[in-house]
């Protein structure tokens, strides 16, 4: 019912779904919300306190306080992302494993939106925010939760390619001998089992957004499951 | 400073060939590293891919790297991995494939369990 459900409201302008650990009461369930500006998505995020629920929000937060770094439409800029990492507080404090994680997951989300939002090379730039919350998560003061800068912080990727959502993955099979000689689809699999939360947005009034949250306390050999299935 | 890409070979005589991967291994450079492979696998050798220079490793050089060794498998050949950079590593350990890839800690280690 959900999947009938999914690809019966997906074409429409303004909903999208979104999936997380933190989503929702029932771990792994998909929760439905809407992507307009309407009463009922306001309540939600009351009731839920989820900063996910509001992605224009998110982005205004990020062009008021968020740290930016502007991807020329090639693949070849995306090397940017480890040297911009490197290079700023706090993932300045992160161990090498999680540094190489992180820049991965980061360089996949980008890459999917340079080939299937854009379709490959073209003139013009897209937007990857860090913004930092304190560590409530509601973000009203923007303090840092100094013990762990990272918990509750999110990145933001701001495009204005062609829309378009992961809600439809499923998580490759290695067991399946057709999946090694394909082998692609795998960038999926890397940024939902580094990011603690994946939220795709597209086709809002400023863009297509997605929003990520890392928390490097996850990256355990236990925690490398499918998320937000 | 970007790191660029580089593959190094090893004699032509060798079997297994040695294959010494550096840099970046994304798309575009994980194109290379497919073609060098098959010119290798068309001369019947086996392949010991050097990742310990790997500075950056995308989902296409993981792709790469998968649809090599079924390649390699399919001809009746071995392709082993050996060396593993941390950034390898960390990507390999992410989607369990050090479950199903043949990794050696070291070259020469994973050179003696080919050679003919």
């Amino acid at each position: 019912m959900i999947r009938f459900l999914k690809k019966l409201l997906s074409p429409v302008a303004g909903f999208h779904v979104e999936s997380g650990r933190n989503a929702s009461n029932h771990p792994g369930d998909l929760m439905w919300v809407a992507n307009r500006e309407t009463a009922r998505e306001t309540r939600h995020q009351l009731q839920t306190g989820d900063p996910f629920c509001d992605p224009l929000a998110r982005l205004t937060e990020a062009r008021t306080r968020g740290r930016r770094l502007s991807l020329p439409i090639r693949l070849e800029s995306l090397a940017r992302i480890r040297e911009w990492l490197e290079k700023n507080d706090p993932f300045t404090k992160l161990d090498a494993g999680s540094m190489h994680l992180l820049a991965a997951a980061l360089h996949e989300a980008s890459a999917n939106i340079i080939e299937h939002g854009y379709g490959g090379t073209r003139a013009g730039e897209f937007e990857l925010w860090w913004v930092a919350r304190t560590g409530s998560g509601n973000g009203e003061d923007g303090r840092l939760d100094c013990r762990n800068p990272l918990k509750n912080s999110y990145f933001l990727i701001l495009d204005h390619g062609m829309a378009f959502s992961a809600d439809d993955r499923e998580e490759t099979d290695f067991m399946d001998p057709e999946a090694w000689r394909r082998g692609r689809g795998l960038g999926l699999d890397i940024i939902f089992r580094v990011m603690t939360r994946v939220a795709y947005r597209p086709a809002t009034t400023q863009g297509n957004i997605t929003l990520l949250a890392f928390d490097p306390g996850e990256l355990t050999s236990n925690e490398r499951q499918l998320r937000h299935a | 400073m970007l790191e660029s890409f580089y593959l190094s070979k090893s004699k032509e005589r060798d079997d297994p060939v040695v294959l010494r991967v550096g840099g970046r291994l994304d798309a575009k450079s994980a194109s290379h590293l497919v073609e060098t492979g098959q010119e290798i696998r068309s001369r019947g050798k086996n392949l010991v891919l050097n990742l310990s220079r790997v500075t950056f490793i995308a989902s296409s050089g993981v792709g790469s790297i998968l649809a090599m060794v079924e390649d390699f498998h399919i001809a009746g050949l071995e392709l082993s991995l050996a060396d593993l950079s941390p950034a390898v590593e960390a990507v390999i350990k992410l989607l369990n494939l050090d479950q199903f890839l043949p990794i050696y800690a070291d070259e020469p280690n994973a050179v003696a369990a080919l050679e003919v």
